[in-house]
């Protein structure tokens, strides 16, 4: 069923993707437009991702910036290979690292998150699912950002388990592993704090 | 299927990995139904998907309220660009940005460097690494089999240098690497990625050669230096020559002349169509030999920013 309406809107994509790639030829002849009109298609999008990722909305805004002046600048050198939003979101990608390295806030090593071992907990002590939407926010924002942003990416923009493989530059395995890891550290916290609750 | 039950009513295991993928719709439709199926029966698994699928629903609902980026947004991105080459050929646009990397990578030296370099060592097809190690391993078990001092310094002088210009032929090139483009998008040079992939696959063949080289002169109790010396130009020769033939010409083309230019060097007429490995056919380590080697990736790496610019336009 899933994938009927796959193969169905499959053409309407590719519709768009192909104007994307346009946008993007016009941007190599130095066309100001075409990457004004790129800003318009994707600010939403990648605002989101932004703003999930940075948890700051001024890092965020400022992250959007260096990521269409990386994008102007990167134009010439795209060949159409991926389709243009993924190509976006790994430059976004790229520079929110960028940005956050700079402030200095923490990015965990990816290896040191991926090393972390949780013990497994049966279903009555998950707390995940039963904790308010609050609870849920709150422990989604205390989540490394390597965390945050493999859930922004595939839940919030929907990209597929591919996609997000390109857009992070991992292997597939990868993405689901850090799916997973998202998962179980949230657990963790939320039945932490239950734990601490009087 | 990473845990058996422990209910032991689902006697195939829980579903942990394929659930996320499910709440994404990245299941083939008979994959859902087995889904759906064994949540009804599983309490373990329908507690993990509606986890899933509350952390799904949250991040939807922090879409739902992002605001609309300012407008004043796209004056800075105008403004930072304003410096920069504006004009309507691709060519100066190319340039400006080569000329920024430039600048950036002096800039922090050596780690800027090792970024670079373990960034493409991550992203080079892991069958290279495997394929390379597995050609060098059988080379060097054959030269081991043959009694000493029958020849085995010319089986390696004939394919340790083939299994390096296999792995270059494929070396860069988006028919063989995904992440090629991607790593093409961010501000390092496509001269930078050819020239960090050639280091790393190269000293990679070649510590293996040498690790390889050691283990079958301390066999035979060869001497090391000179059964080195015997591979070492002929294989840095080969794989520059396939690195700069793949990148004009492609890798089927470097792969084939590389395998054609050995076979022609080893072919003797004067008894019937005969092989014979002999050294002397083949090129030997002299400086000579490694300048020329020198050259051709030099060649390489200033054709490759040309290489770019002609599929940019075939797109």
């Amino acid at each position: 069923m899933a994938q009927t309406l796959r193969d169905g809107i499959g053409g309407m994509v590719e519709t768009a993707d192909e104007a994307e790639r346009q946008l993007i030829r016009r941007m190599s002849a130095g066309e100001r437009e075409a990457l004004t009109a790129l800003f318009l298609r994707f600010r939403m999008p990648l605002f989101g991702y932004l703003i999930r990722v940075t948890d700051c909305r001024e890092l965020a805004e400022d992250v959007l910036q260096e990521t269409f002046i990386a994008v102007w600048r990167a134009a010439p050198s795209y060949s159409g290979r991926s389709a243009v939003r993924t190509w976006l979101f790994g430059i976004a990608h790229h520079q929110a690292h960028n940005v956050l390295r700079r402030a200095a806030l923490p990015v965990a090593e990816p290896a040191e998150l991926e090393r972390a071992e949780s013990p497994w907990p049966t279903p009555e002590e998950a707390s995940l699912a039963a904790a308010s939407r609050r609870e849920l926010h709150a422990a989604v924002r205390r989540l490394s950002l390597i965390q945050r942003e493999v859930l922004a990416l595939a839940f919030g923009q929907e990209l597929s388990i591919a996609e997000i493989a390109a857009v992070l530059d991992i292997p597939v395995g990868t993405v689901k592993s850090r799916l997973r890891d998202a998962k179980r550290a949230l657990r963790a916290d939320l039945s932490a704090g239950k734990d601490h609750a009087p | 299927m990473t845990h058996d039950s422990m209910h032991g009513e689902w006697p195939v295991g829980h579903m942990t990995d394929d659930l996320p993928l499910y709440v994404l719709r990245e299941l083939s439709a008979v994959e859902e139904l087995r889904i759906r199926e064994h949540v009804v029966a599983c309490a373990s698994c329908a507690a993990d998907l509606r986890e899933w699928e509350a952390v799904a629903g949250l991040e939807r609902a922090a879409l739902r309220t992002v605001p609309t980026p300012p407008r004043g947004l796209m004056d800075g991105v105008w403004a930072a660009l304003a410096s920069e080459s504006l004009a309507p050929e691709p060519a100066p646009v190319v340039e400006e940005r080569r000329a920024r990397v430039r600048h950036t990578s002096l800039a922090p030296g050596g780690m800027h460097v090792m970024a670079v370099l373990l960034a493409q060592c991550r992203l080079l097809p892991r069958v290279m690494w495997s394929a390379s190690a597995m050609g060098i391993l059988l080379a060097v078990l054959f030269a081991a089999t043959l009694p000493r001092g029958t020849g085995e310094a010319n089986v390696l002088a004939f394919a340790l240098p083939l299994v390096a210009a296999a792995g270059m032929a494929f070396l860069y090139g988006p028919e063989t690497d995904m992440s090629l483009e991607l790593a093409l998008s961010t501000p390092t040079s496509a001269r930078t990625v050819l020239l960090s992939r050639f280091a790393l696959l190269f000293s990679f063949d070649a510590l293996l050669a040498v690790a390889g080289t050691v283990a079958l002169a301390l066999w035979h109790g060869e001497n090391l230096a000179a059964l080195v010396a015997v591979w070492l130009g002929p294989m840095t020769l080969l794989a520059a020559l396939s690195l700069l033939v793949s990148l004009v010409l492609g890798p089927g083309t470097a792969l084939g002349g590389a395998a054609a230019l050995w076979l022609l060097r080893l072919i003797h007429l004067s008894d019937g169509v005969s092989l014979h490995l002999i050294p002397s056919a083949l090129p030997p380590t002299t400086p000579a030999v490694l300048l020329l080697a020198a050259g051709c990736v030099a060649g390489a790496v200033l054709y490759v920013p040309r290489l770019e610019r002609l599929r940019q336009w075939q797109d």
